[in-house]
């Protein structure tokens, strides 16, 4: 079976909303342009907004068949409106003073014919410093519920979120809406990527059944943004062989067990207290009622009974 | 400037990265000679310097490059060196609070009086800075913008969103400039801004320079270390992170030497 973060990338498994936390020490944006690649296979236009990274650098190194269905919203340039002009560029550009939800830019440029769309935020964190996290929340869950939306349909979402500049309220306020939560660690070694995992992703996937899968597996991403997923060792290697232990009783010099004439001359010895009870002529039986004993029980004046709870054990 | 430095970072003096940021941060030590490498090692390539000083006054930085073999004097008369000196915006608040009728102009700090202000003046100094002038246009020597040091402008009252806002600005509108600034940051005090504004750096930060000084304390043969972490924050190269370098190092009167942690002189 393939695993389940290579079903998620190549949209076998599916998952509205994707959150992709990454810190200091690992980046996820390796993770993310793999998957923009990836979506744009399967979709007819990737609306990419862009906060931390100049449209120029994220387009760079990615194909021009993926390069025509992405489309830029620029929201590195000039979010503060410091600059006063507007570039003379293709990438439409995105003021924070105007910035009430993601979805009414994506209708503001949408070219008509388009069945569906997906929508890529890198990343999050610049919008929810400069804005607040309920902003980013109302909108990524606006994109989600297409009830009163009349464009294409957008299959997928997905976001990355700087965890580490953030208190932990935030994300887990945008992890919470959330179908699938990607949370990166880094993994150090010096082995081709091809061999070992770049990062470790700790995965939350919940189903639309309701089924919520934890996973931990270690990806890599190369230079055409293949994805290269590795079965997390910690927890591949649970099932090691129990070292044999050894026999105590394998070289004794005495024998511990019985021969089957052995065994019928012990359960032929009559035990010594058997003969005194059996003089008594009443073997004892213990459990029977009629022998057993019982208590009677009168209460006086200075007990407090009740009889909902005769033992006196609920605490009301 | 420190030839044996650049190779530790990987920097080529002569044909520097563009559109790089180089993060300095210092911890229980000064890291300011970091700075002094920069400035000194650009002006010897030839490149432009633009060099915002909120730290110290322009005959500080002198002395020191003219120690390292290079004339600030000249180079800002020639036009290489572009000083703009921050310890003025300080004054300018202070003078701007005397006689309050010069309301018209914005001066560099205004949003330390007036909250509702941004960080924009600031950089508007910046930008008009870098505009670049009618005699080097076709020229495309690549631009070098240092910041020493970002900590004072958190000391000063900024925010941390503020400081970064800046930042960003001084990236996003020179996508060409290299930038690099210094922010400090004492391992051993509870200073949630710097290391705030250290974490959000990081994450755009295409090479730190992390100087902490010793843990066993001070040292007359060994200074400090530095640690070097080289990122990719594009995400574009395919590579795995390379793996991050700790050396020691001591200051000399005019340079720095470096070696592996553990192998100074003195010890061995």
């Amino acid at each position: 079976m393939a695993s389940l973060l290579q079903q998620i990338v190549n949209g076998n498994e599916s998952s509205s909303l994707i959150v992709i936390q990454d810190s200091v020490d690992v980046s996820g944006r390796p993770l993310l342009r793999c998957l923009t690649n990836q979506l744009s296979s399967r979709v007819d236009q990737v609306h990419v907004f862009l906060f931390d990274c100049s449209p120029t650098v994220f387009l760079s190194g990615f194909d021009p068949a993926v390069r025509s269905k992405v489309i830029c919203h620029d929201g590195w340039s000039d979010p503060l409106e410091w600059n006063g002009i507007s570039l003379p560029d293709d990438h439409n550009i995105i003021h924070y003073s105007a910035l009430n939800d993601f979805r009414s830019h994506i209708e503001s440029h949408m070219t008509k014919g388009v069945q569906s769309i997906a929508v890529v935020i890198d990343s999050l964190s610049p919008v929810i410093i400069n804005k607040s996290v309920t902003l980013v929340c109302k909108a990524l869950h606006q994109l989600t519920q297409s009830t009163d939306w009349e464009g294409p349909d957008i299959s997928e979402i997905i976001c990355l979120l700087h965890q580490d500049v953030h208190d932990v309220s935030a994300t887990s306020a945008v992890c919470h809406i959330a179908t699938t939560v990607l949370y990166l660690e880094p993994y150090r070694s010096i082995a081709p990527i091809q061999e070992e995992p770049m990062a470790l992703c700790e995965l939350v996937h919940r189903r639309k059944s309701g089924k919520v899968i934890r996973m931990r597996e270690g990806l890599s991403v190369d230079h055409d943004y293949r994805l290269f997923v590795f079965p997390d060792k910690t927890t591949a290697n649970v099932e090691v062989e129990v070292e044999a232990q050894p026999d105590p009783t394998a070289n004794l010099t005495f024998n511990l067990t019985l021969k089957e004439s052995e065994r019928r001359a012990k359960d032929n010895v009559v035990l010594p207290y058997t003969k005194v009870q059996q003089r008594h002529g009443h073997p004892i039986k213990i459990g029977s009622s009629e022998h057993s004993g019982k208590i009677f029980y009168e209460p006086d004046e200075a007990d407090d009974y009740d009889e909902e709870d005769p033992d006196d054990d609920l605490d009301i | 400037m420190f030839l044996e430095l650049n190779s530790y970072i990987g920097l080529d003096a002569n044909d520097p990265p563009k559109g790089h940021l180089i993060l300095a941060t210092d911890s229980l030590t000064d890291g300011s000679f970091l700075v002094h490498h920069f400035l000194s090692a650009f002006l010897k390539g030839g490149h432009h310097v633009y060099f915002l000083a909120l730290a110290q006054s322009f005959s500080h930085y002198n002395a020191v490059a003219q120690k390292l073999g290079v004339n600030l004097t000249s180079a800002r008369d020639s036009g290489q060196l572009t000083f703009i000196n921050g310890l003025d915006f300080s004054l300018q608040l202070m003078h701007a609070g005397i006689n309050g009728s010069q309301e018209d102009e914005l001066i560099a700090f205004q949003c330390l009086r007036d909250k509702t202000a941004t960080i924009q003046p600031l950089y508007n100094v910046i930008r008009d800075a870098l505009s670049p002038k009618q005699s080097e246009q076709g020229k495309s020597a690549t631009r070098l913008l240092i910041i020493d040091d970002l900590s004072v402008l958190i000391s000063l009252g900024l925010s941390v969103q503020q400081v970064m806002q800046f930042v960003h600005y001084c990236q996003a509108s020179q996508p060409e400039t290299t930038v690099v600034c210094l922010v400090h940051h004492d391992a051993d005090v509870d200073d949630e801004c710097n290391a705030a504004l250290i974490t959000q750096l990081r994450h755009r930060a295409h090479c730190l320079l992390q100087v902490q000084g010793l843990g066993s304390g001070y040292s007359k043969d060994v200074h400090g270390q530095l640690k070097i972490v080289k990122r990719d924050p594009s995400g574009t190269s395919a590579n795995r992170n390379q793996p991050d370098k700790t050396l020691q190092y001591k200051i000399l009167d005019k340079s720095v030497t470096f070696f592996a942690v553990g192998t100074s002189s003195a010890v061995l």
